[in-house]
């Protein structure tokens, strides 16, 4: 029996505004609890809210993006609930008419995910509890940080098309300049609805799933929730709908609230906010200032930079990554380039993409290997400096104890010898003691060569130049 | 003020509130360090320099009580100051203290309070109104020259015309809401009480105009208020809308309305009889569209950051219940249980959604009237000031005193109430001019040319 799972994300961007969406208190990061809030943020008695355009052109911004349509009239609604870090009782947001609809992504070729809407509203304070004083504080710093939700149509069919989506997103995101689009700070946030269909193919009873802090817990925690449902039909259960903590330690998702308990959030029409339209003369401007998309970057660094399609997309997914490359370009001397993209390029897909791999780095900027430090490496190779085997052991180098790679070359003695006359006394040696391998290439056998060169590169610790070296050989045995 | 008529201000609210309790926050020593501080004061004396204002205990001053006459928010002092504060400082006027007012501002007869009921000056049996019947009892009385109130749906009218004064609720735009305890936002609006035309239209030239705080304020200029109240009315048009005039007006009253309108034929208006068809639906569609939007307007008041918060409470949830429970009056509760039910899930279209479908059709009313009018005369009560006591059972009589005055908060409109005349009882009497959107200056030209004719405003309650 196969049961298809259904998936759909809803993702919280924190919008990277100098202020907050409707006063003029500072977003600002990691600052003293309750040291960035006002009347209005703190929703005291009496207070009004005011849009700050800003939040308005970056939500354009990411909707045009993301392919949608841009709602008509911009109307804000009240969702009305209870919390204590909600102060004023009601999270101003929008409701039936959002900001955008009707978009898609393209998370690989061919493969596009559709985006429902995308909405903006005011994020909630955050609560601190404290056990050992039996109370909970609440830091209202965040509370009224602008948020642009992103609903995707529940497209995904496995939490690694999740994932690839999630990536995706982020990577357009974070082109769009938008958002710090850090997990960890909150600044990317995501909440999963997930269902299994059944025999007949219709959407059984959905799961929402909170409490997503990373990419990886997306794609461990709809794992879980899809076995756990698989299991459940499989003895012939239901599936109750329901609203679902996920437990990163525990590796599981725990019941939070049913449908039975869920809000009724009594949407209606802010009235303190007047219903305005955004023309159609703004919409295409903002449409001609977006920046430049991955895709359209890829296509560009296939015609600049001569790089096969793949490696374009593989370089240009990630903004940093792109930007990394480019810097690296603009750092060669201009009659090199033409030389060195495509090897700058390979070291990135390569190396420099591994050791992202294994330390876990999420951004190439993190990396200690700032973009003069590349060009400089495939330029000590482009001069015969150093061989390209030699590169490989300069760049762990020169990452472990963060000099540059001439640097690291000079401190190791690694330059390579290209001087058949430095080589010449060493190969004479080399030919002496080993008179066997001498007389098989008398007798024509090639891998004898590469044998005595291979004894003359232990000999110079490596530093012989190999193509040198070959002909210094030929040179002496050829007479 | 000179420093002489200070002190007789003082003397006469110290005198005279325990009867009225029109004040529920006074400070002497405040009064007489404002009347101090605006002698520093630069720039030119406007009209409201050292002239005493009263303040509606729903608007924010900065470092002054604001409770909304609720004991939810007793304790609660707001660290800023309310755009019309602002502009009232700005202009030297001294804030002479807080004005009783119905819980919320919910209700028409300023019984509602935590802090008892204010009494009418004209007969202390009686309420003065409400919800701002404190702003209007003091400016009766002398306790002070002008008042602010707010006006939701005749909050200001009702009371100016139980006590006899002037009271104006502005266009729904025209003054700032900016640090106005918000009852319905899309129907509230800050409005001045005065003895006279020409003093309400100074102190709304005062207080009015566009505030980048409030959202819904608008960016149309400010009229010449006080030079419009000295025009005559000769070729102004006047509609009398005959739904205004079906059964249950008062006699007395009606004969008081009459008469102004014959006085208005005779000085040159033409008067014309119309009708505005949706009049009928306004109370029900003003206690859906005010009691949703209350309903979330004091969701706020929940014992987190500021106001009562019970203290045996064991849960976060529990602390929400006891403290709204302990904190809210009946009415409040009243109105919150109603705004949540309209607004709940299964229940919106049929309430809220037709409500503002309804409201639509009640501004089309006034829109088309006012093709063919430049202003409407109306009474603004059904009846004069009743008992205290009389309705607090009945809420919905009590709702239904207030049938002349909704339309034109639903409309958006401008409304002025003044005094027209006195039941034989004494009582006095209170006639309804209503404008178009930003058409203050009909409202003061006919009111003022009325007021010049008529004595009424000479006449003062015996205390």
């Amino acid at each position: 029996m196969s049961r298809q799972p259904v998936i759909g994300l809803e993702v919280h961007l924190q919008l990277k505004t100098a202020t907050k969406i409707f006063c003029g208190c500072s977003t600002q990061f990691g600052a003293g609890p309750n040291s960035q809030v006002c009347v209005v943020c703190l929703g005291f008695p009496g207070v009004l809210p005011v849009l700050n355009k800003k939040v308005l052109d970056y939500g354009i911004r990411v909707a045009l993006a993301l392919g949608c349509s841009i709602q008509e009239k911009i109307v804000f609604h009240r969702k009305n609930y209870f919390y204590p870090d909600l102060p004023k009782g009601y999270q101003i947001s929008q409701y039936d008419l959002p900001l955008g609809t009707g978009g898609a992504i393209e998370i690989a070729p061919g493969e596009k995910i559709r985006i429902m809407r995308a909405h903006l509203e005011e994020d909630a304070g955050k609560l601190v509890h404290k056990p050992e004083e039996s109370a909970s504080l609440v830091d209202f710093n965040r509370g009224g940080v602008p948020l642009l939700e992103i609903v995707s149509e529940a497209d995904l069919k496995s939490p690694e098309q999740a994932h690839h989506y999630l990536k995706t997103l982020k990577n357009i995101l974070e082109y769009l300049d938008v958002s710090d689009c850090d997990m960890e700070k909150g600044s990317l946030r995501c909440d999963a609805n997930v269902s299994l269909t059944g025999p007949d193919g219709k959407w059984g009873k959905k799961v929402e799933i909170k409490n997503l802090n990373s990419f990886k817990g997306v794609s461990h925690a709809l794992t879980y929730e899809i076995q756990r449902q698989g299991r459940l039909l499989d003895a012939g259960e239901t599936i109750t709908q329901e609203t679902r903590l996920w437990d990163d330690l525990a590796g599981q998702t725990q019941p939070m609230r049913s449908k039975e308990d869920a809000h009724d959030y009594r949407y209606f029409p802010e009235p303190d906010l007047v219903p305005f339209s955004v023309s159609v003369a703004e919409i295409e401007k903002a449409r001609k200032l977006l920046p430049e998309l991955p895709a359209q970057r890829a296509q560009r660094f296939v015609e600049q930079y001569a790089l096969p399609p793949v490696d374009a997309a593989v370089i240009t997914a990630a903004r940093a990554t792109a930007d990394y490359y480019e810097d690296c370009v603009l750092k060669t001397v201009p009659d090199k380039r033409a030389l060195f993209q495509k090897p700058l390029s390979n070291w990135i897909l390569s190396d420099l993409a591994r050791e992202m791999n294994e330390r876990n780095i999420d951004s190439i900027t993190a990396i200690n290997f700032p973009p003069e430090n590349l060009v400089e490496l495939v330029a000590l190779i482009d001069s015969g400096k150093i061989s390209g085997k030699m590169a490989k052991d300069v760049f762990v180098e020169a990452l472990k104890n963060g000099q540059s790679p001439s640097a690291v070359v000079q401190a190791k003695g690694l330059s390579q010898v290209t001087d058949p006359g430095a080589i010449r006394a060493a190969a004479e040696t080399v030919i002496q003691e080993n008179p066997k391998a001498v007389a098989d290439y008398k007798q024509g056998k090639p891998s004898a060569l590469m044998f005595l060169v291979g004894q003359l590169m232990k000999r110079m610790k490596g530093a012989a130049s190999p193509p040198v070296a070959q002909a210094v050989f030929k040179e002496l045995l050829d007479k | 003020m000179s420093p002489l008529q200070v002190e007789a201000l003082i003397k006469r609210i110290e005198q005279l509130n325990p009867k009225l309790n029109a004040l529920i926050w006074f400070s002497a020593d405040s009064v007489r360090r404002q009347a101090k501080a605006i002698e520093q004061l630069s720039g030119a004396r406007g009209p409201l320099w050292g002239v005493p204002v009263l303040i509606k205990d729903n608007i924010c001053v900065n470092g002054v009580p604001a409770t909304c006459a609720s004991k939810i928010l007793k304790g609660f002092t707001p660290p800023y100051d309310a755009t019309v504060i602002t502009r009232l400082k700005q202009a030297g006027a001294i804030l002479v203290g807080m004005a009783n007012m119905d819980e919320f501002a919910f209700g028409s007869s300023c019984e509602h309070s935590c802090y008892g009921p204010t009494h009418n000056p004209w007969d202390l049996q009686r309420v003065p109104g409400g919800s701002s019947g404190g702003s209007a009892a003091a400016v009766a009385a002398g306790l002070s020259a002008l008042a602010l109130g707010s006006d939701t749906g005749g909050s200001i009218r009702q009371p100016a015309a139980f006590c006899g004064v002037v009271g104006l609720k502005p266009t729904y735009g025209r003054v700032s809401r900016y640090g106005l305890i918000a009852f319905a936002s899309s129907l509230d609006q800050i409005g001045p009480f005065a003895r006279t035309v020409s003093d309400a239209a100074a102190l709304l030239e005062t207080i009015a105009g566009f505030d980048p705080n409030d959202s819904t304020s608008a960016e149309v200029p400010v009229g010449a208020y006080r030079a419009a109240a000295a025009k005559e009315v000769k070729g102004l048009r006047i509609g009398i809308p005959k739904e205004y005039f079906a059964d249950g007006l008062d006699a007395e009253i009606k004969t008081a309305i009459d008469a102004a309108i014959a006085w208005y034929r005779s000085a040159g208006a033409s008067i014309h009889e119309l009708s505005m068809p949706n009049t009928e639906y306004a109370v029900p569609v003003y206690y859906i569209v005010a009691t949703a939007e209350a309903s979330s307007n004091l969701a706020r008041f929940d014992g987190v950051r500021f106001g009562h918060r019970a203290e045996d409470a064991g849960t976060v949830l529990d602390m929400f219940k006891k403290s709204r429970g302990e904190g809210f009056g009946s009415e409040a509760k009243r109105r919150i249980i109603l705004g949540t039910y309209v607004l709940s899930s299964g229940y919106y279209d049929a309430y809220y959604g037709n409500a503002l479908k309804v409201r639509t059709l009640i501004k089309n009313d006034f829109d088309k009237a006012f093709e063919q009018v430049d202003c409407l005369l109306t009474p603004t009560t059904p009846t004069a000031p009743f008992k205290i006591g009389e309705k607090t059972d009945d809420p919905l009589t009590m709702y239904l005193s207030d049938i002349m005055t909704i339309s034109a908060n639903l409309a958006g409109v401008p409304a002025l109430s003044m005094p027209c005349g006195f039941t034989k009882s004494g009582l006095p009497i209170g006639m309804q001019l209503m404008a178009r959107p930003f058409g203050e200056e009909t409202l003061f030209q006919a009111g003022g040319a009325y007021e010049r004719a008529h004595d009424w405003n000479k006449k003062e309650p015996a205390l």
